[in-house]
């Protein structure tokens, strides 16, 4: 489903991603572990395709085509969705007037009434609470905790093909780090979907169960494997794992 | 008066009063004058569609006079092509215990202002609400001169503007309280986006209040269509002529929802999306 090919990327005239090389499958989780600055956003950022991150060599291939030059929101609609863990304010929507609009410019069939029901039904099983539809849209009356919420209930909504989910769990309580993992956990089983988790709390990735796991420093993806190196990072650190 | 004149009410002189003979004669050709005028106690509803053709600067002075105890819905719908310049002066009297519903919406120019001039009597209500927009490179604007004169009288005014890449809007509300107008009700707001780089919406609610139990509110917001905004709906799948739309279209909403007869709502709605 994605293949990453030598990826070098600048950000700030600073190179932010060094040769990156990454192959996810469909009904793979993959987590990318590492530091902060480490350049785990940056290789978000490229693969969903916001300007912030320039590409000066290698190639990203989603569904065999090739997406360097290929904009945001193409990529969105094709099934590439990220999940931020910054929040960003959409003035003059509710929650759910702005999920409803995006579905209808993106000429998704499925319908509406049963997605209304289904939205109330996340809100619910998230924790949002009844009212969360109505209320302006990424407000910062928001809390932290309803922000993250509120982006995986998008995810869940448009239901990626690939998705990518950003440092999520920095700043929230236990209780809503669990509710959140259930439900990437069994977002992330559904059949053909591809996932992966960038994060720096190793805790948080163990209960999600990924298929492959990889470390990530100064911008190189420097060690691949399987869940054992979850172990190796809590015993040793990204210190010791670079050095090695 | 004259040109003189208009530079003091651009710098807020509550006490200035357009002299509409004089200020058209000297600056503009002045074109056909149209009276609104409604007898006592009567209710009425009018759509004004000014949509001028004109090549050179026009000007147009209109008279809206709400007689004792009646009631009148304006609506004002004015669109101008980029290339044309034009002014409105509009003089509205609001009578003893009469009510004025005063929506105007108003679409592009090179140059294109509307100034209203109104006078409200004892009991008298003024609830005035409208948008503006300009994606010309141009100038729209909207002037509102309000002399609230009458005891337990009423004005609310909600102007929205939006302007485009390198397009300003200008909205600019005064209203003087005077010392006879006991009890008195003002609120003014208004409310600004701006979508384009070097797009600008200047905004000058003023409430001058020589009365004491008057109560007065007024404000203004402005806020920016930004490259985040634009950024976060295209990872939800918008291409960014349609993030623009759909912000637009919310901003807009709140004051297109106090037109009251839907049709007009929908005409105000093609007039601002024409791809409708």
């Amino acid at each position: 489903m994605l293949k990453i090919k030598n990826l070098t990327a600048i950000a700030q005239e600073q190179i932010v991603l060094h040769d990156i090389n990454l192959e996810v499958k469909r009904n793979e989780i993959h987590v990318i572990l590492g530091p902060e600055k480490a350049g785990k956003t940056a290789l978000m950022y490229s693969l969903v395709g916001l300007p912030y991150i320039e590409i000066t060599e290698g190639s990203i291939h989603y569904k065999n085509k090739k997406i360097n030059n290929q904009p945001i929101h193409q990529r969105s609609q094709n099934g590439i969705i990220g999940v931020f863990s910054e929040l960003i304010e959409v003035p003059n929507q509710t929650n759910w007037s702005l999920i409803e609009a995006v579905l209808k410019y993106r000429k998704d069939t499925r319908d509406i009434t049963t997605l209304k029901e289904y939205y109330g039904e996340l809100c619910q099983s998230l924790g949002l609470g009844e009212i969360h539809g109505y209320k302006d849209a990424n407000s910062d009356s928001m809390t932290y905790q309803e922000a993250i919420k509120n982006e995986f209930l998008w995810l869940l909504m448009l239901e990626p093909s690939l998705a990518l989910i950003d440092n999520f769990d920095e700043r929230l309580e236990e209780e809503d780090t669990k509710i959140i993992i259930e439900h990437v956990a069994k977002m992330a089983q559904v059949d053909g979907r591809a996932t992966i988790i960038f994060s720096k709390d190793k805790l948080v990735l163990e209960a999600v169960k990924p298929t492959h796991v990889h470390v990530m420093v100064d911008g190189k993806l420097i060690l691949s494997g399987g869940k054992e190196l979850l172990q190796r990072i809590q015993e040793d650190g990204y210190s010791k794992l670079s050095t090695s | 008066m004259g040109i003189q004149s208009f530079l003091q009410a651009e710098k807020g002189d509550p006490d200035w009063l357009f002299s509409p003979d004089e200020y058209f004669g000297k600056q503009f050709k002045l074109s056909d004058a149209n009276t609104v005028e409604l007898k006592d106690g009567q209710a009425d509803s009018i759509v004004l569609r000014l949509n001028p053709t004109e090549k050179g600067m026009l000007a147009k002075h209109l008279k809206i006079d709400v007689r004792e105890h009646a009631d009148l819905d304006v609506i004002i719908l004015n669109e101008s092509s980029p290339k044309l310049q034009q002014v409105f002066l509009y003089d509205v009297k609001i009578r003893e215990g009469a009510s004025l519903q005063l929506g105007i919406f108003t679409k592009g120019g090179k140059f294109n202002k509307h100034i209203f001039q109104i006078e409200i009597e004892d009991g008298g209500s003024l609830a005035s609400y409208g948008y503006m927009s300009n994606e010309d490179g141009g100038d729209t604007e909207i002037i509102t001169k309000v002399f609230q004169q009458g005891a337990q009288s009423l004005c609310t005014q909600l102007i929205g503007a939006h302007a485009g890449e390198d397009s300003q809007t200008v909205y600019q509300g005064i209203v003087r309280v005077c010392p006879e107008a006991e009890i008195a009700e003002t609120s003014l707001e208004s409310v600004n986006i701006v979508t384009g780089n070097g797009g600008r919406c200047y905004s000058r609610p003023e409430v001058i209040s020589d009365n004491v139990t008057a109560k007065v509110q007024y404000g203004s917001q402005t806020q920016c269509l930004d490259s985040n905004i634009t950024f976060y709906l295209a990872s939800k799948g918008l291409a960014p002529q349609d993030s623009q739309e759909l912000v637009l279209k919310g901003f807009q909403e709140a004051i297109f929802d106090l037109i009251k007869k839907d049709e007009i709502r929908e005409e105000v709605v093609q007039l601002f999306n024409p791809q409708e």
